[in-house]
C-alpha cells in the first residue's frame, strides 16, 4: 500500500480529557505524525497535555459538543490537504493499531469511508447495560436510514477527504453519530466495516453515553427535520 | 364590558406586533393575523365560543379556549426552540471560525 502517512490526519474531539489526552496523543503519534485535538473549551488541562505530547491544538471559544468538534476538525483538516482523515477518541478506549488496518481495508475496497466496529472485533470490559443500548441503536439505525452496520455509534473512524467534503456535520452534539450515517445513505456514499478492538475502562464508563442521551439524540434528529 | 376594553387592547398591541413584522414569513404573519382576528370575535361575541364548543364536542366554550390556547402555546415553544437551534448554528461558525483562526495565528 502506497499512502503518504503525511496526508493521514487523526483528529480527536476532546472535553475535560486531560487525565488521558496525553497518553492517547502519544500513542497516536508512534503511527501517524498527525495529531490535532480539538479542545472544546475545558476547563482542565486538557490543552496544555495535548501540546505538550505533540498534538496540533485547536480550541473552541465555548463548548459546543463533540460534532461541532469533529467538523472543526474536518475543516481544519481539509484546508491542510488532508487524504485521509482518523476520527478518535479522547479517553482512551480505541486502539491506533487499528488504523493501519482500516486504512488498507479501504484503500483495497475503493470505499469512502470504513467504520470500525466492536461487534466485528472485540470488547475489553463492556456491561450488558452497554451492549444493549447499543443494539438498540443498532435497531434504530436499520429504521431510520436502512443501514446494516454491526455497530452504529463507533467513534473510530477512517474517512477520505471525498467523504469529508461530502459530510456536513450539523448535529452538535451527540446525535452527530446518527447524522454521518444519515449523510452515507443520502448522499450514496460507499463505507466498510472494519473490526477494531474497544477497551472500556471504569474512566471511559464514566466519559460515556447513557440510556437517556437517547432520548436527547432522537429529539436534535427530529429538530434538524423540522428546521430544515 | 371592562374586561372586554381590555383585552381589546392586548389584541391591539398584538395587532400592531404582527404589521411590525415587515419582511418576515408571510405565513407566520397570516396566521398570527387570524388568531388575533378569531380572538376580536371571541371577546366580542362570547356566545360564538359555545356554539363552536357544541359543534366540535367540548362542554363550553370556555373550555375550547383554554384548549385552543395550550396548543398555541406548545407550538410556539416548538418555533422558539427551532429558532435557538438556528442561533446555535450561526455561533457554532463563528466559533469555529475563532478556534480555526487562532490556530493560524500560532
Amino acid at each position: 500500500m502506497t499512502l503518504d502517512l503525511d496526508k493521514v490526519c487523526v483528529i480527536i474531539p476532546a472535553y475535560n480529557e486531560a487525565k488521558m489526552i496525553g497518553k492517547v496523543v502519544e500513542e497516536v503519534r508512534c503511527l501517524f505524525p498527525n495529531v490535532v485535538v480539538i479542545d472544546d473549551c475545558s476547563t482542565d488541562q486538557t490543552m496544555r497535555n495535548a501540546k505538550d505530547a505533540g498534538a496540533h491544538v485547536l480550541q473552541h471559544p465555548i463548548n459546543l459538543g463533540q460534532g461541532a468538534a469533529l467538523q472543526t476538525g474536518f475543516d481544519y483538516a481539509m484546508a491542510a490537504g488532508a487524504s485521509h482523515i482518523v476520527t478518535f477518541d479522547a479517553d482512551g478506549q480505541h486502539h491506533i493499531e487499528d488504523v493501519p488496518r482500516m486504512l488498507e481495508a479501504l484503500a483495497e475496497s475503493g470505499a469512502d469511508l470504513a467504520l470500525g466496529s466492536r461487534f466485528l472485533g472485540t470488547t475489553v470490559g463492556m456491561t450488558q447495560g452497554r451492549r444493549r443500548l447499543l443494539q438498540a441503536a443498532t435497531l434504530f439505525t436499520k429504521l431510520t436510514t436502512g443501514l446494516s452496520l454491526s455497530d452504529c455509534h463507533n467513534g473510530l473512524r477512517v474517512l477520505t477527504a471525498k467523504a469529508v467534503r461530502t459530510l456536513n456535520l450539523r448535529q452538535n452534539r451527540m446525535a452527530h453519530a446518527s447524522e454521518i450515517l444519515g449523510g452515507i445513505r443520502r448522499h450514496r456514499l460507499n463505507f466498510i466495516e472494519v473490526p477494531v478492538t474497544i477497551s472500556y475502562t471504569e474512566y471511559s464508563r464514566q466519559k460515556g453515553q447513557t440510556f437517556s442521551d437517547a432520548f436527547v439524540i432522537c429529539r436534535d434528529l427530529i429538530a434538524v427535520k423540522l428546521a430544515s | 364590558m371592562i374586561i372586554q376594553l381590555i383585552l381589546s387592547l392586548g389584541l391591539a398591541g398584538c395587532l400592531f406586533y404582527v404589521m411590525s413584522l415587515g419582511r418576515s414569513s408571510l405565513a407566520m404573519k397570516i396566521a398570527l393575523f387570524v388568531t388575533v382576528v378569531i380572538g376580536f370575535i371571541f371577546v366580542w361575541f362570547p356566545d360564538t365560543t359555545s356554539v363552536i364548543a357544541r359543534q366540535v364536542g367540548v362542554g363550553r366554550g370556555a373550555d375550547l379556549v383554554m384548549y385552543l390556547w395550550i396548543v398555541l402555546t406548545l407550538l410556539f415553544i416548538v418555533r422558539l426552540h427551532l429558532k435557538l437551534r438556528e442561533l446555535t448554528e450561526a455561533m457554532t461558525q463563528l466559533a469555529r471560525r475563532i478556534a480555526l483562526n487562532d490556530t493560524e495565528a500560532d
